[in-house]
């Protein structure tokens, strides 16, 4: 069984993500540098490939110029993947040492 | 005004259609939002947006084209290939034009002279380099078409002939000139003796000649090295095209070795210099690199034919 991956980025976008559906310049803003601008879209479109997210364009009204921008969500999968990594994370947390009198 | 219009038709040339509407099309979309929501009034802004957006755009272009897997679409592998070729030119045309003129006092006249003037020779150096890695990182994956193979060839042929314009006519010419200025500059007379780089091939034969006359043998093999450094050095693009190409199996291409082929190439060359000092004839140590490399992309395409096993398409 291959166990999905999820890096630290794509934990924080999908963070970013399950508050709100956002255009990917939006998750650059709201990650407060976190996120490069860059490599957000590589990083987006790898994560739809993984089935992580999903994305669509926007409606443009008559006579917009410019090309459509490009709306971002979890799926359901997605959002499982993150708690599963949470779940893992909360687990494995080290606990700290107790002082002994 | 609209930007990223020009940036979104070279990516529609190096990028596959997902690639394109996934990754490309989403940062264009937002910079173009981003730049009409801008303040109309506030120019500075509007650059600003500009800059941080294109900028985004083109790594992201670099991204997905370096992410690409194999293409069928010859038109976006040979953009690819030649957009390598020319980044890697200019980054080594930039690197030695800057070693240069880091030995360089600068007297009265403009940085921007100083730099067009050293440009020539930096230029026969670069185009081989660039050329090759542009092969070597844009013919990645896959198999490698017959008439991908001619254009990039003819490419390289076009380029060696350009680095032997630029051996002959230009460089010297403004070497001479830079040497020249810098003279006068510093409130010297008269005209400056050409060195071997001011000299033309004739030039440099002469010479040779009359080194040799005057009982300089020394001298003369080197002006005559000088003399087919000139056409060697001119058909290094050419011989080190064939070299990458012979590399490449089906599934992509040794990166490393044809890296280590380009700084290999020059080692060679720095050796056939110091040989004909050691009584190598001129024209071999001014040929030994392109010799090597000729007789090994020959021993490889032979050895490949003789197994019979289809590599191109």
């Amino acid at each position: 069984m291959d166990i999905p991956t999820l890096s630290t980025t794509e934990r924080l976008i999908l963070d970013l993500l399950s508050g709100e559906e956002m255009f990917g310049l939006q998750l650059v803003e709201q990650s407060k540098g976190a996120l490069k601008r860059g490599t957000v879209y590589v990083t987006l479109g790898r994560m739809q490939d993984k089935g992580y997210v999903e994305s669509w364009t926007e409606e443009r009204a008559p006579g917009a110029i410019g090309l459509p921008r490009r709306l971002y969500r979890p799926t359901a999968y997605g959002l499982r993947v993150l708690d599963a990594w949470a779940a893992a994370a909360r687990t494995l947390k080290r606990r700290p040492k107790l002082q002994h009198a | 005004m609209i930007p990223g219009r020009t940036l979104h038709r070279l990516a529609a040339c190096v990028c596959s259609a997902k690639m394109l509407e996934r990754i490309v099309e989403p940062a264009i979309a937002d910079l173009q939002n981003e730049y009409a929501e801008a303040p109309a009034n506030a120019r500075l802004s509007k650059v600003s947006v500009l800059v941080s957006g294109y900028a985004a755009v083109l790594e992201v272009m670099a991204m997905a084209a370096l992410e690409m897997p194999a293409v069928a679409n010859e038109r976006r592998v040979l953009m690819r290939t030649f957009l390598w070729a020319a980044g890697v030119t200019a980054s080594a045309a930039g690197l030695l034009i800057v070693l240069t003129l880091a030995q360089t006092a600068y007297v009265s006249t403009t940085f921007l002279n100083h730099v067009a003037y050293v440009t020539p020779q930096a230029l026969p150096i670069a185009i081989p380099i660039g050329l090759t890695l542009g092969i070597a990182f844009g013919l990645n994956g896959g198999a490698v078409s017959h008439r991908t193979r001619k254009v990039v060839l003819l490419a390289a042929l076009l380029a060696s002939a350009i680095s032997f314009g630029t051996l002959e006519w230009v460089m010297p010419a403004a070497n001479q000139s830079y040497r020249q200025a810098m003279y006068r500059a510093w409130g010297g007379r008269g005209m400056v003796t050409k060195g071997s780089n001011e000299m033309t091939l004739a030039e440099l034969r002469g010479e040779s000649n009359i080194a040799r006359g005057q009982g300089e043998p020394g001298k003369a093999r080197w002006l005559e090295w000088n003399y087919h450094l000139r056409w060697a050095l001119s058909c290094a693009t050419l011989v080190l095209a064939v070299f990458a190409f012979a590399l490449m199996r089906r599934g992509g291409t040794r990166r490393a070795v044809v890296m280590a082929a380009c700084v290999m190439y020059f080692i060679l060359l720095f050796m056939g210099e110091v040989a004909i000092a050691e009584g190598l004839p001129p024209i071999l140590g001014a040929w030994l690199p392109n010799l090597t490399f000729g007789l090994a992309a020959m021993a490889m395409l032979l050895r490949r034919n003789a197994t019979d096993v289809p590599r191109f398409g």
